[in-house]
């Protein structure tokens, strides 16, 4: 019964070729960030000099004066872009999922149980908290909150974070508002069906009543959410990135790559311009894509939401 | 001796306020589901509670089975509190649902579903957990191997019958049954009415029956509360609540059944539906449809008449009856 | 429910929200690496500066007195000075230019992907299934998945470095000035900003307008034989309270892109100068602009729940 369920589903998955194109892309990038320093052919720091003897902005396919060969050239400080592009992406991926990760973990937990308390004063505070982050529209908030803590790292207690966490934690923060509510409203409906009541009445404790009967049932809409997120999240990195927000030098990612590409706009060297942003519209897309195809598996009646943007 | 149970005028108003009234000091209307009922269910007695949907039976269940709190009264088990209670004699207390499928975790099979209440009663191991389990589904008549099913792969009846198994693992004293038949079929639900009223007989259980099913009632019940718009209109042991119905509305609900019988003298028939709870009528509640109100008058639409015993076991709540213990010779 | 009575509910529904913006922007100084007066002072702060400061914030009151006082002065336009970047100026004085310029980019931005994006969306719903509508997919997806900012990048490097157009990166957006140039300059941003969200428009246009052109009295219109124009045009008018909500939404991610446009063009909008401020880590000023962002949000929020409200009876229950 199961299987023939899932049958279903798979056939519907498969069946628009979009979405396994964009299965394939996300596939193959996750290999690129997974085995990034074994497919980069140099150090993302190591500096070459031009023909010249100078360090240059490199256009691609030239030589270096030691004799290298830079499939993508090189950035103006002479660093190899290919080797820079694949340990970006690394860096882009780690910091979007991660903060999807913990965004959607946490929302599960807000979520549901401001849905199983609804009307309570917790519920009450948390919404309105909510409510106010949500003014803020995305990248925005992230924005704020990275200049408030600063790129060095935020010090909780003993420990001082590294400068990335900052940035998932701003993330971490744009994305659980929209993902609470979600999960609160499907927790909701739930919370009021009759086997809810029936744990209560056999004096099942909250946790447990939360936990391991509510919640397994109310995921599908936030995971569905969350995926369609990730796509959303390597925009708002890359931009955080471009703003000259992202993680410290010489730490490449992608909308730092972009922004660098600004500084040899004269040298008129499209390529350059073209591959680290093209290389962040396929990520958003192959993410995007493959968001909507599960959201279409899951949920084939779903009608576009304000949730998405 | 006093009762196994005892609701003690209970209400339930639901509050229809929203927060912006309450920030202004404004008062919405409240819904008056549970209007003032006092009733006491002995131990291993079969109540039947009857009245259409909306009358508030459903809350008054709820009440009785501690799920929600009266907003005044009290409801007592054992002659104690059921608010103040402690965790082991509440589990005493129990509810069937009206809808099993609802009632039970889609994502756990029968014996998860099964095995919580059994952990609870102190049956530990392995062994021990999955014989309980399984006395409980002979019990309820289902196959052992049930255990490892969804409730997605069962039936309704099945599914009432799955129920009914989590609420005997905890060995209840008094099992609410909110419409446990409403969603099954003809045949099923007779089964399920046996079986009831079988465990009810053998395990001393007091059952409270909630249903608008006048047949199922009749069946298994050994004294009958008839509910209009949250109160108690009638009350009388089953027999004589078919055969002599003294209220109106009770009368009214009976020729319902009659309706099928061409034969049959009718002597009030139902009209309309029931007034809003939010808005209850002036009086007696029953007036605006009450076939009888032109022959007792005005006094109907001012004064809401008293539950009052016609005999030893049968009170009612109409202006009929003016004395105690008199009644007033119906035209027919 | 009268229209009056809800557009009053919703007002104090926005109340609450309102002041938990305040306690956020307030709050602000307080999770920073240094605490508040590092945070104030900056990096280029001297000691004396530091000791104004601490004078000023009383930093030994209890919180809610240092809040309260905060918030008065806010509310009689004292919002703070520049210590970073424009010493001693006031911020309110600061925040009226780039408020302008990021206003006209954000209206620019959104006339574009409303023209475009409205007109596809609505080609392809009365055409579902044609290449349009193929084509029209294709594009939202394309244009959801590429950041404006480097829309805006390709278009200053074509338009500024290969074709040399002074106003393509002068950035220079004056209407009091010189509004020529200043619309020549902002054509690039607002093409940027507008084309990157139009896929995204078109998508909600078409998805709404499909519901519509369902319904029979669009199915007789077009079993007459009336011309598509006309056809189009009902939609649209029994489509609008759908297309109030696009216009909303294009408002709110015009605005969310202005800010990584600006700072491509050099436009001194307000996105340029948060970036600043957050680089410089000047925090007067990102209070104030928390404040005034969340502020505009609540209102652009509150305008459309009434517009809709006047539109259609139905929202006021």
């Amino acid at each position: 019964m199961k299987t023939a369920r899932f049958r279903i589903l798979w056939n519907r998955f498969i069946g628009d070729k979009l979405v396994v194109l964009g299965a394939v892309l996300v596939f193959l990038f996750l290999v690129i960030a997974v085995f990034g320093p074994q497919l980069a052919p140099y150090d993302f720091a190591q500096q070459f000099r031009a023909a010249a003897g100078e360090l240059l902005p490199m256009d691609v396919m030239s030589t270096t004066a030691t004799g290298e060969r830079l499939l993508l050239g090189s950035d103006a400080l002479g660093r190899d872009m290919l080797s820079r592009l694949i340990y970006g992406t690394r860096t882009t991926l780690v910091i979007s999922v991660s903060s999807v990760l913990t965004a959607t973990i946490l929302a599960i937990v807000l979520g549901s149980l401001t849905g199983y308390f609804q009307g309570s004063l917790f519920d009450e505070i948390v919404m309105r908290l909510i409510d106010a982050l949500l003014t803020f529209p995305g990248i925005l908030l992230a924005v704020i909150l990275v200049a408030a803590w600063g790129t060095q790292g935020i010090q909780i207690g003993p420990i001082t974070t590294n400068p990335e966490m900052t940035i998932v934690f701003a993330l971490v923060f744009t994305f659980t508002p929209r993902l609470t509510r979600t999960m609160r409203g499907s927790t909701i409906p739930q919370a009021h069906r009759a086997y809810i009541k029936a744990a209560q009445l056999m004096g099942m404790p909250v946790w447990r009543i939360v936990a391991l009967e509510l919640i397994p049932n109310c995921l599908t809409a936030v995971i569905i959410q969350a995926t369609t997120y990730l796509g959303l999240a390597v925009f708002s990195t890359a931009g955080l990135g471009f703003l000259g927000l992202g993680p410290a030098e010489p730490q490449p990612e992608l909308g730092k790559i972009l922004a660098r590409t600004q500084e040899y706009f004269l040298s008129r060297q499209f390529w350059h311009i073209f591959i680290p942003g093209f290389t962040i519209s396929l990520l958003v897309f192959a993410f995007s894509v493959l968001g909507d195809g599960i959201r279409n598996v899951l949920d084939p009646e779903y009608r576009f939401e304000e949730a998405d943007l | 001796m006093s009762a196994l149970i005892e609701a003690e005028s209970v209400k339930r108003y639901y509050s229809n306020t929203s927060w912006l009234q309450r920030l202004l000091l404004l008062k919405g209307n409240d819904i008056q589901a549970v209007d003032g009922v006092t009733l006491n269910i002995d131990a291993g007695e079969i109540v039947g509670l009857v009245g259409e949907s909306g009358c508030g039976k459903t809350t008054l269940g709820w009440l009785l089975a501690g799920l929600v709190q009266p907003t005044a009264g009290a409801v007592r088990f054992r002659g104690s509190s059921l608010a103040s209670m402690d965790a082991a004699t509440r589990k005493k207390v129990q509810l069937l649902f009206q809808y099993p499928r609802e009632s039970l975790n889609p994502r756990h099979n029968v014996g998860t579903i099964l095995g919580y209440p059994v952990r609870k009663m102190g049956y530990a191991g392995e062994a021990q957990i999955t014989a309980r389990i399984h006395s409980l589904l002979d019990v309820v008549g289902l196959p052992r191997r049930y255990a490892d099913r969804y409730s997605f792969q069962l039936s309704g009846g099945e599914l009432q019958r799955v129920a009914l198994a989590r609420t005997l693992a905890l060995e209840p004293e008094f099992i609410v049954c909110d419409e446990p038949t409403s969603a099954v079929d003809m045949n099923v639900k007779v089964q399920i009415l046996k079986l009831l009223a079988d465990i009810s007989r053998e395990k001393g259980i007091s059952l409270l029956f909630i249903s608008h099913d006048l047949s199922a009632v009749r069946f298994i019940a050994d004294r009958i509360c008839v509910m209009y718009l949250g109160k108690v209109v009638e009350e009388a042991p089953a027999a004589q609540l078919f055969e002599r119905p003294q209220h109106p509305y009770t009368m009214a609900l009976l020729d319902a059944i009659a309706d099928i019988d061409p034969q049959a003298t009718r002597r009030a028939t139902l009209e309309g539906q029931p007034p809003s709870p939010v808005a209850p009528p002036s009086g007696c509640r029953f007036h605006p449809r009450c076939a009888y109100q032109e022959q007792v008058g005005s006094l109907c639409k001012e004064r809401g008449p008293v539950l009052q015993p016609l005999s030893a076991d049968h009170r009612v709540r109409c202006f009929l009856y003016p004395e105690n213990g008199q009644t007033v010779e119906l035209d027919p | 429910m009268s229209l009056f009575k809800y557009i009053g509910r919703r007002f104090v529904s926005a109340i609450p929200t309102l002041i938990l913006i305040t306690f956020l922007a307030f709050g602000l100084l307080y999770v920073t690496p240094g605490g508040p007066v590092e945070a104030l002072a900056g990096i280029f702060g001297t000691p004396e500066q530091k000791v104004r400061i601490r004078e000023e914030l009383g930093l030994n009151d209890p919180l809610h007195v240092q809040y309260l006082r905060w918030i008065s002065g806010v509310f009689s336009g004292d919002f703070g000075e520049m210590i970073v970047m424009a010493p001693g100026t006031p911020i309110a004085e600061m925040l009226r230019k780039p408020l302008l310029v990021t206003f006209w980019l954000t209206l620019g931005g959104a006339l574009v992907a409303l023209v475009v994006g409205l007109s596809i969306g609505a080609l392809s719903a009365v055409r579902p299934n044609s290449w349009l509508d193929g084509f029209s997919r294709l594009s939202s997806i394309a244009t959801y998945s590429i950041p404006d900012f480097w829309l805006a990048i390709i278009l200053l490097f074509v338009f500024g470095v290969i074709f040399r157009y002074r106003w393509a990166i002068s950035g220079q957006i004056d209407f009091s000035r010189n509004v020529l140039f200043s619309l020549q300059s902002m054509l690039l941003p607002a093409i940027a900003l507008g084309l990157a969200k139009a896929g995204i428009v078109a998508r909600i246009t078409r998805g709404e307008l499909f519901d519509v052109q369902n319904k029979p009295f669009i199915q007789f219109e077009r079993i007459m034989g009336l011309p598509n124009r006309v056809v189009i045009k009902d939609m649209l008018h029994n489509g609008i309270l759908p297309i109030v909500t696009v216009l909303g939404y294009t408002i709110g991610l015009i605005f969310r892109g202005t800010f990584l446009v600006e700072v491509v063009f050099g436009a001194p909008g307000i996105g340029l100068f948060l970036v600043r401020a957050a680089k410089t880590q000047e925090y007067a000023l990102l209070q104030t602009l928390v404040l005034i962002i969340g502020t505009v949000f609540i209102l652009m929020n509150l305008l459309t729940d009434i517009l809709y409200g006047v539109l259609d009876p139905r929202v006021r229950t």
